[in-house]
């Protein structure tokens, strides 16, 4: 029985290194054939190994996060990739090198923040298409919000710090007659910012609310931190609404509130018309 | 007895699954991501340079490959053109990631380069880079001469130089060695003549390479284009444009004296067969 024991060992190990080879090209398989949400599945997985990351990996689906292919573009995240491909034993090293420091530069003075190596990300929420209206659509990835109205579109773009965890938009529509009659289309978006790019121990809750007008993205106002809870990972589940929301005054106007935060405050959001 | 088409269909879809695949672009990338850099090369390079294909991704790695000298001698001249094709080259390849990082690695190398520089690159990526070109300086007579490129030609007369731009290469073309045929006086009140004549093979959709014959006459510090007629001197049914050594382009055209010492050029062959007179450059 002990000298079998050697034996089983390397016959465990074969089948997993052989599993771990097949899946890296077929990951470069599926990119170069133009599956690219194949491509991003199969190689985020080697990526994200966190025992032994695949730099090669790294590189290919940072160019995928670069270039928003198969995942949401996400300028940050490619960033960081790019640099944790930056590795001696990886014959990618030397494009992953040019493609890093092409990236830091892109990203401007806020580079040496939202571009880290080794960096832990949330997986991304699925897109998400909200219709608001007949010809009126917003639609929501993690890194940006487009609305398209009457042909006509708006977009902002976000960028994360490294390992924020973002939680679904909040949709709200309130039917307000304070100071006109009007449907008012409110989005807010929760997220949590961890105090370190990776092994983090405490996580802050910030909230940013926004108004769709016709193809307007107005952004009313923000909170950087509703609240801090301690943890390796942000608490999965947690009452939002206690801590800021938009709602109805007794008047019937739309107004922002926040509970939460050492500076608890309110706010009606005035009306503009589309320009 | 005759087969179903169903069934004809099913078998011919098997031999093609059957036959051996050449390796194509992602075996090259999959090389490159195990670290074996010469299988890599070689199955991009010829997918990447090629004119045939645009292939962005072979084009972006072996565009990396050159401007790191990684596997192949570092050629920033190569790389850039390289870029230039993945991400500027066939239509749609705005659509592909690598054609998108292509575009951004071109920008960064033409950002330390100059505006010359950047032309070269352009040329080279719309050329190709089988053109065969080689530049070459001719002497002609005592402070005359001329230096030939693939964008044009440099005259230098009694220590003035000036560049004249010439569009001689186009896509897939292929060029012989720039001839010199300098023509000795013929009698009283006749001088040398020099003439520069480039042969060049431009591939068609045929498959057939079509000569081009390109004549020039250098007088003082001019340059003087001689117009021969644009159509081909001699068409050719082959994978690749012969070899200059064992082709004589002087059983096709030829820029000779007259009996009477003026000058001529000639097309000895083909349906434009004829010639013209070269009347001298007034002075």
């Amino acid at each position: 029985m002990r000298r079998c024991l050697p034996f089983i060992a390397v016959l465990s190990l074969m089948p997993a290194n052989a599993a771990a080879q097949a899946s890296r090209d077929d990951g470069i398989r599926a990119m170069v054939r133009g599956d690219y949400a194949t491509a991003a599945r199969i190689l985020n997985a080697l990526a994200d190994n966190t025992a032994q990351p695949d730099p090669a990996a790294q590189f290919l689906l940072a160019i995928l996060y670069d270039t928003g292919h198969g995942v949401t573009r996400n300028p940050p995240r490619a960033c960081g990739l790019f640099l944790d491909a930056v590795k001696p034993d990886n014959p990618f090293m030397q494009q992953a090198s040019q493609l890093s420091n092409l990236a830091r530069e892109q990203l401007g003075p806020v580079a040496p923040q939202l571009c880290v190596a080794g960096a832990t990300w949330a997986p991304d929420n699925p897109p998400v298409t909200l219709t608001l209206a007949p010809n009126h659509a917003v639609a929501i990835t993690d890194t940006s919000m487009t609305v398209s109205y009457q042909g006509a579109e708006g977009r902002i773009g976000f960028g994360w710090l490294p390992g924020t965890v973002l939680l679904p938009v909040r949709h709200t529509a309130l039917d307000v007659s304070n100071p006109v009659a009007v449907r008012r289309q409110f989005l807010e978006r929760f997220m949590w910012v961890p105090d370190a790019p990776r092994q983090a121990t405490a996580w802050t809750l910030g909230w940013g609310l926004y108004e769709i007008v016709g193809k307007e993205i107005r952004s009313i106002t923000g909170e950087r931190s509703l609240t801090v809870v301690s943890g390796s990972r942000p608490p999965e589940s947690f009452d939002l609404a206690s801590l800021a929301r938009v709602r109805m005054t007794a008047d019937s106007a739309a107004e922002w509130v926040i509970t939460g935060s050492t500076n608890p405050r309110s706010g009606v959001v005035p009306w503009k018309d589309p320009r | 007895m005759r087969w179903p088409p169903l069934v004809v269909a099913a078998s011919v879809l098997m031999s093609m699954a059957q036959a051996p695949a050449a390796p194509g672009t992602a075996d090259g990338v999959a090389a490159l991501a195990r670290g074996d850099v010469q299988s890599a090369v070689d199955i991009l390079k010829p997918i990447a340079e090629g004119l045939r294909q645009s292939d962005p991704v072979a084009q972006f790695f072996m565009g990396t490959l050159y401007e790191a000298g990684n596997g192949v001698p570092r050629d920033l001249l190569r790389a850039c053109a390289l870029y230039e094709r993945a991400g500027y080259g066939a239509s749609g390849s705005g659509d592909n990631p690598f054609a998108m990082e292509a575009m951004a690695l071109h920008l960064v190398l033409r950002q330390s380069q100059d505006r010359e520089w950047l032309q070269d690159c352009q040329l080279l990526a719309r050329v190709g880079f089988d053109h065969r070109f080689e530049p070459v300086t001719l002497n002609l007579a005592p402070g005359q001469s001329i230096a030939w490129e693939l964008k044009g030609a440099t005259v230098i007369y009694q220590g003035k130089s000036h560049f004249v731009e010439l569009h001689l290469a186009e896509r897939g073309s292929v060029f012989f060695p720039v001839r010199q045929t300098d023509l000795p006086p013929a009698g009283q009140g006749t001088a040398t003549r020099h003439f520069n004549e480039l042969f060049v093979w431009q591939p068609d959709v045929n498959n057939r390479w079509n000569l081009h014959w390109h004549l020039f006459e250098v007088a003082g510090d001019e340059l003087v284009r001689i117009d021969t007629g644009f159509e081909p001197v001699f068409t050719l049914q082959a994978a690749e444009p012969p070899d200059w050594r064992f082709f004589d382009v002087r059983a096709h055209v030829e820029v000779r004296r007259t009996a009477d010492g003026a000058v001529e050029w000639a097309r000895l062959t083909g349906p434009r067969a004829g010639a013209g007179i070269i009347a001298p450059r007034s002075k």
